[in-house]
Order: C-alpha cells, then structure tokens, then sequence
C-alpha cells in the first residue's frame, strides 16, 4: 500500500508540474495575436476538456499501443512501467487543458497597461511574458490553481482502470487477497485525505508568501 | 526626431486621426491638449508603434514606422512612456521596476542596473523607497518611479500620457519638478497634459487636437492668449476658467492671472 502511495504521489507530481508547464503554452498561444495558433490552443482545450479523463487513460492504455507501428505497440505492451507512462500521458493532457483555461482567464486579468509599460521599455514578446505578464497571472490564479491540483491528484485513483500500481488500485489488491475492504479503504482514505490537505496547506502558503504583491495587484485594478 | 506625414488611423468605422502632419525637432518639448476622445493618447501612442497606424508614415530617429524591417522593439529602448495610471509592475519593488528593463534589454550587469536605479530614485526624490512595492507608494511616487523606469533605458525621447491627471492635485507638483528638470537635458519631449501653468512654463509649441485633426500648433505664449480657432477658444478658456475669444485680448488673460 505504501508502493501505491508512492506511485500516486509520483503521477500526481508529475502530471501537475508537466501539465503547468503545457498549460502556460496553451494558454499563452490563446492569447496570441496569430489566428491559427489561437485556434490550436482552442481546439486542444476542447477536445481534452470535454471528453473523460478515464477515456484518455483507456485510450493511451490499450488503442495507442494498437494503433503504433506493430512492433513499437508489442514493446510497449510488455513494457512493465507502461501503465503508469500511460497514466502520466493521459492525466496529462487531462489537466491541461483545465489548467491552461486557469491562466488564461489569469492572463487576461492582467491590466493591459502592464504589457504596454513592457513594450514601451523594448522588452521583447517573450520577455514581457517571462517578467510581466505570467509572474502576475500565477499569483492571480493560485486558489483556482491549488483547487485544479487536489483535483488532479484524486484523478489519479482513476489510473486503476489501467493496472497502474496506485493507492486505489493497491487498496483493492489488498481487498481481494485479504477480505479486509473496511480497513484497506479507511486507511487509502486517510492517505487521501492527508495528501489532499498537505496540498491545500502549500497553496495556502504560497499564498501568504506573495500576500503582499497579491495586495498591491488587486488594489491596483480598483 | 519625429516626423508625422500625413498619418490616418481608423478604430473600425472611426477615424481616429486625421491627416496629422507635424515635425518635431530634437531637443523640442512639445505639449498636445485637447478634449478628451480628440486623439491626443492615439497620437502619442503611435510613437511608439503601441498603436498601428494605417496611412501616411510616421519617422522616428530616421526609422519609418511603417516600415517592417524597423525593429520596433529597438526603437522603444529609445523612447520612454510614462502613462496616466503608472503601469508600475505590482510584482517589482521600485527598484526591481527600474531594474527590469536596462538588464533584459541593454543587457546591464544586475550591479550596474542596481546603481543606475538607485542614481534614478535618489533624482526623483525617492532614495528612501527602493524597496517598497508600488502598492506602499502614493500616486505621486508611483508615476516618479515610473518616470525613472523610463529614464533607466536612457532614452532619447519621453512620452508622457496624461501623467498626472490621476493624482491629487497635492501630489501633481512633485512629478512635474520631475519632468521640468528633464526638459532642461535635451530630452524631446511629447507631453499630452491639462497642466496649462506647466506647458505655459515649458512647451516649445503646443498642439491643439480635436476630433483627430491638429488645428493649431503655437508656441504656447500665443495658444493661450491669441488662439486663433474657435474651438482652441472654446478650450482654453474652458480649462483656464477665463473667457477669451479668438485673437484677442492679452489684458483679460493677464487680469486673471
């Protein structure tokens, strides 16, 4: 059970860091000037925020390997680690495009003085980005932000469906040999509830980290 | 140093800008007035390309706007912008503010670009404040910050968008000691303000605007007291609080003050 832990940690941990760092792609390449690259970030949002989590860990588990060229398909398959590259993948794609929509409506929080203060000193479009625009959408979008991870790291008990050794998956391995579902699932509910509060507590720490600039953005909207 | 030949905008259906045609010299301090949705921000913001224009052309520092090939982000290093609301980064000490640019454009050392700063503050009267965030600062302090935050990239030429018409009017005198002191280095200056004692004070000429077209460039001696346009009367009189009527009477004016 403690593996299973581990392995939900791990997934959780990598889908938020992987899909944060997706997600401000596609949130910048909605905000950009350039149609067709709009147009991409929408249709991604779309198409991954409207059909199941559960579908894509299916989908990446059993039709991507089939639909590769046969021998790549086959190694995968027999690869061990695979449902859980499976999950990361899918959970992935999942919550990006949640939380590449978070920056967004963070982005378009910013007050547009802000980037022209930017270009008028010659800061190039990425620099504006990189030292303006995004450090002032994270802080904006912290809460909604830490309430998208917790969501994220739940959704990783949906990884059973694809053998991925997690803490669901583990808690009802130990159902199944044991018989003892009453206590499996109190404790995986304990190790959830934990995790989820320890998330909750560094967002609220962050949080307080940046209260003062939190402070000084919203006092200077009003 | 700017040159404005015969430059048309349109927002949609509105047309913005009206054949403007007006040369400024280097080293010129020019002040633009009008009422307001006259186009006076429009213009000033097509100066540095923050605003697009659709006809005419407009030459900065032998650079054509219009031109592709100009590197419009090169361009604005050479010219600072001062905005009515500050647009200070609410993220960034005072410091941090100032920093920012003359490190990721000019490619400064953080020591360098930390002294520079420093220099800058302790010109505009806020040594003290370095690192204190916009938030703790008053208006007053937050536009002087954002004037040094120009002048780190040491600019050769400063547009100033209504920059104190957000403040209290206690705190208005402080920025413009500020932007007199600056009008006395050879700065071109394109200033749009209500501030008519401040222009009367430091203007070269002074554009009138309405609905998007210049219907007056004076120096400000004559704009004020011998408007020659009806509605440059109308306005005049309207923000000095004197009558006046077109081409007449230095006595009244002169009784007023």
């Amino acid at each position: 059970m403690i593996t299973g832990v581990k392995i939900t940690i791990l997934i959780a941990v990598v889908t938020s860091v992987l899909s944060l760092l997706f997600g401000t792609v596609i949130a910048v390449m909605r905000n950009s000037r350039i149609k067709p690259l709009r147009f991409i970030g929408k249709l991604y949002v779309e198409i991954f925020r409207n059909i199941p989590g559960l579908f894509w860990l299916l989908f990446f588990y059993f039709v991507f390997p089939e639909i590769l060229p046969f021998d790549l398909g086959k190694k995968l398959n027999a690869y061990p680690y695979y449902p859980i590259v499976a999950s990361i993948i899918g959970l992935t794609l999942d919550n990006t495009s949640y939380v590449s929509d978070i920056l967004r409506s963070g982005l378009l929080a910013v007050p547009k003085g802000q980037r022209e203060a930017a270009i008028s000193t010659g800061l190039s479009r990425v620099q504006q980005y990189q030292y303006v625009m995004l450090p002032q959408t994270f802080r904006k979008i912290l809460p909604p932000l830490g309430t998208r991870m917790i969501h994220n790291f739940k959704n990783t008990s949906l990884c059973m469906a694809i053998t991925t050794p997690e803490l669901m998956w583990a808690t009802q391995q130990i159902e199944s040999i044991t018989f003892r579902g009453l206590e499996a699932t109190t404790i995986a509910t304990l190790f959830y509830i934990l995790i989820s509060l320890s998330l909750g507590a560094i967002i609220i720490l962050l949080e307080k980290y940046y209260k003062i600039d939190i402070a000084s953005i919203t006092k200077m909207e009003a | 140093m700017i040159e404005f030949i015969n430059v048309n905008k349109w927002f949609g259906p509105i047309h913005v800008l009206k054949n403007i045609n007006l040369h400024i010299s280097q080293g010129e301090v020019i002040v633009i007035c009008g009422p307001s949705g006259g186009g006076k921000s429009t213009l000033i913001r097509t100066i540095n390309r923050i605003e697009p224009i659709q006809e005419g052309e407009i030459i900065v520092d032998g650079f054509s706007l219009t031109n592709p090939k100009t590197d419009a982000a090169a361009l604005r290093a050479e010219i600072g912008m001062v905005f009515q609301h500050f647009n200070l980064y609410p993220h960034k000490t005072a410091l941090q503010n100032i920093m920012l640019a003359p490190m990721k454009v000019r490619g400064l050392s953080k020591k360098q670009a930390k002294e520079r700063a420093t220099r800058l503050l302790e010109r505009v009267g806020l040594a003290d404040k370095c690192d204190n965030y916009p938030v703790q600062l008053s208006g007053g302090e937050q536009q002087r910050v954002a004037i040094a935050r120009s002048l780190a990239m040491q600019p050769r030429i400063m547009l100033f968008d209504e920059p104190t018409s957000a403040l209290d009017p206690e705190l208005i005198n402080d920025v413009l000691d500020v932007m007199t002191s600056l009008t006395k280095e050879g700065i071109t200056m394109v200033i749009i303000t209500h501030e008519m004692g401040f222009a009367q004070r430091v203007a070269d000429r002074v554009v009138f605007i309405d609905k998007g077209e210049i219907l007056e460039i004076e120096k400000p001696s004559d704009i004020f007291v011998n408007p020659k346009h009806d509605r440059t009367a109308e306005f005049m009189s309207k923000i000095l609080h004197i009558p006046l009527v077109p081409n007449n009477k230095k006595e009244r004016i002169n009784k007023a003050e």
